[in-house]
């Protein structure tokens, strides 16, 4: 019997303790330039308390990081914009988290905002909001500058190995920088005779996951040409003044050079 | 009855495929025009352009005052940029045209940089005036070469798409006037970059850090190399390692590494002959799903980095793209706590494992030279004062930025907000200038 009472009370403890964390949220520590469902959730509690305005999109920019140093501020515990265990915590004991209601809206992809006080009905407004992104791209490039990027590598270098797409991706980034060439991404791929790719057409097909993520890679600052301004296949390559030029490094079929 | 039936088939047949044939010849013969007025209007609005140009730097010339010389050297960097994309719609290909657009953004800097000083506080200076009579000769030479080539384009009723043909197939080409115009164009500007601009500090250094030449080190070799990368990857196998040196055209000496590792994923990663020191890295990975924080995968590249030698450097900015962490790391000097933004490290980690999938090292060794800091005059609060009374300073801190004009300036950098947006400010921390703004 007093067994069983001992078990009881440590099952009981365990219980409480549990319905005391932070259940919803996952274990881990959510800063800023995050994406996913605990950003969601955070944006989600953050609004229905007020601190946050902004479209609840799992994005974790600086919006959030305001709206979080604010709470952390105002309810006395660190500030540094960090959502660690305590602020969690805090946090699900002053708000709450209507996950179905949330979520649904963003995936009907409808206004809608969740401040705690207001009917669930005033919430949601029939405009349609801004597709959310996917995921944060690179600054000072958009989704359709990465695809346009993607249908270049894809066309000039599709069977070439991994490292020789970034590399073709990196030269058309070299090429916007240099002051010989367009100071655009589509000035530089739309330059007449300058990619064989668009010259035959090649550059609209569609273009796979492989390619896009070599552009993303180069936009990020992986060159593995190593800072190359051509390229040219040594088997096909007709043009002398192209021999002519300093070579620096050959990835696949490909020689990149100045 | 049965030839006649035969002999209206085939009449009609034949006049079908006639028919069909001068459609498509219509149709050519009309995208063919079309193309061909598209190349001629950029080549005559090039001509039109540089004739501008000629006369405002003519106009600045003239002038004397600070304040109608701003808008006249703005002018001059317009044209320039317009001239610029004139020349990247032709279809000059492989036609060496590098010299002439060079020249533009040559003058284009020079304009700019003259035309966004206080021309009131320090106006014209002997040497910079003498710099523009000079570039007023040049251009007035450029323009009559194009204004020549225009002339002969015109009367001899010269095709842009004829030139496209010739350049696409064949890059000798011989004994046709436009072609020849141009590349003597382009070699006679040759002497003018070399004459009117004179390589500044700036770029020299530029220059020599373009070419790594400021690294110490002795010269490795390939089995050295490897070495090298085993210890920095911890993920090189025993066999099927390649390794190719560098061309001999490259800036730098190095060696590039490819292997698959454990996983079965292409790896591959570059180090420097001298010295080996790491320029990048990389494998090609889908990541599929996240299991740890971004939070955790900066604690672990931060000890990733600690443990690889790189003392001075923090932890800057980090973002999730998919599921992977792409992280920043930069250098800070002491004592003064100075962040430099150009001595960056990127850092990828893979948010399933934790495996770092990327690192790139090419900045921090680019600008990795020596500096002498000095602590800044002014002081914070007369810094605040120089910022935008409604921006709101959230988080300050001292930087080291390049600004405009390439210039390494230490600065305080403000964070903060102006209504829903946030913005970096960067305040001249000696003259107070604003140098750099950006919506965040």
């Amino acid at each position: 019997m007093k067994r069983l009472i001992i078990l009881f009370s440590l099952l009981m403890i365990i219980s409480m303790t549990a319905a005391n964390q932070s259940f919803s949220f996952s274990g881990q520590v959510i800063q800023r330039g995050a994406f996913g469902d605990d950003v969601i959730e955070l944006q989600s509690r953050l609004q229905y308390i007020g601190y946050y305005e902004g479209q609840i999109d799992g994005d974790f920019g600086w919006g959030t990081y305001w709206a979080l140093r604010n709470f952390q501020k105002d309810y006395g515990l660190e500030v540094d914009g960090l959502a660690g265990g305590t602020t969690k915590d805090k946090l699900v004991s002053v708000s709450d988290y209507d996950k179905e209601y949330v979520k649904s809206n963003i995936d009907k992809g409808k206004k809608f905002t969740h401040y705690g006080g207001v009917p669930k009905e005033q919430q949601v407004s029939n405009e349609d909001s801004k597709p959310t992104k996917s995921s944060a791209l690179p600054a000072g490039y958009s989704e359709n500058d990465i695809n346009l990027m993607a249908n270049a590598v894809h066309g000039e270098a599709r069977g070439e190995p991994y490292e020789g797409q970034v590399a073709v991706a990196a030269v058309i980034l070299n090429r916007v920088e240099d002051e010989a060439f367009p100071n655009s991404v589509s000035g530089v791929i739309f330059e007449p005779l300058a990619f064989t790719a668009v010259a035959d057409g090649q550059i609209w097909l569609t273009p796979n996951e492989t390619a896009k993520r070599a552009v993303v890679d180069a936009i990020n600052g992986w060159d593995p040409s190593e800072n190359a301004l051509y390229y040219f296949n040594p088997v096909t390559a007709t043009s002398k003044w192209i021999w002519s030029r300093p070579q620096i490094k050959k990835i696949g079929a490909h020689i990149f050079c100045l | 009855m049965k030839k006649t039936l035969l002999f209206s088939v085939l009449f009609f047949g034949l006049f079908s495929a006639v028919a069909w044939g001068a459609y498509q010849k219509t149709e050519k013969d009309m995208l063919r025009t079309h193309v061909e007025n598209q190349y001629q209007r950029a080549f005559h609005e090039l001509t039109y352009q540089m004739d501008l140009l000629h006369d405002q730097i003519g106009s600045t010339l003239a002038m004397n005052t600070g304040a109608s010389l701003t808008p006249t050297l703005t002018d001059v960097w317009r044209l320039t940029s317009n001239i610029h994309s004139d020349i990247g719609q032709l279809p000059l290909g492989m036609l060496p045209f590098n010299e002439m657009e060079s020249f533009l953004t040559k003058i284009g800097e020079f304009s700019y940089r003259v035309a966004v000083r206080d021309l009131k506080a320090s106006p014209l200076s002997d040497e910079e005036y003498s710099k523009l009579e000079s570039l007023y000769a040049q251009s007035a030479e450029l323009q009559n070469e194009l204004r020549d080539i225009q002339s002969t384009v015109l009367e001899e009723q010269l095709e842009w798409v004829g030139v496209e043909k010739l350049m696409a197939t064949n890059d000798e080409v011989k004994d046709n006037s436009l072609i020849d115009g141009l590349k003597t164009v382009d070699s006679s500007i040759k002497g003018y970059t070399e004459a009117s601009f004179v390589m500044s500090d700036q770029e020299t250094a530029q220059k020599r850090r373009e070419q790594l030449s400021h690294l110490k080190g002795k010269e490795i070799n390939e089995q050295e190399a490897i070495e090298k990368i085993k210890e920095f990857t911890g993920s090189l196998p025993a066999n099927g390692v390649e390794v190719s040196e560098s061309l001999k055209g490259a800036n730098y000496p190095f060696y590039s590494v490819y292997w698959e590792n454990e996983q079965g994923h292409r790896a591959t990663m570059d180090v420097t002959k001298i010295g080996g020191y790491p320029l990048y890295y990389m494998v090609n990975r889908d990541v599929k799903d996240s299991t740890i924080s971004l939070y955790k995968a900066g604690e672990k590249a931060t000890e990733y980095l600690k443990e690889k030698g790189y003392k001075d450097i923090v932890l800057d900015t980090s973002r999730q793209v998919d599921h992977v962490a792409l992280l920043t790391f930069v250098r800070v000097l002491e004592p003064d706590q100075i962040y430099v933004m150009s001595d960056s490290i990127q850092l990828k980690v893979a948010l399933d494992n934790g495996e770092i999938i990327g690192f790139l090292g090419m900045d921090y060794l680019q600008n990795g030279e020596k500096r002498h800091t000095s602590p800044p005059t002014l002081s914070e609060e007369a810094a605040i004062e120089m910022v935008h009374s409604k921006f709101e300073i959230q988080e300050t801190r001292l930087a080291l930025i390049r600004n405009e004009l390439q210039d390494e300036v230490l600065c305080y950098e403000f964070i903060g907000n102006l209504g829903d947006d946030t913005f970096r400010i960067y305040v001249n921390a000696d003259s107070g200038q604003e140098e750099k703004i950006e919506k965040l």
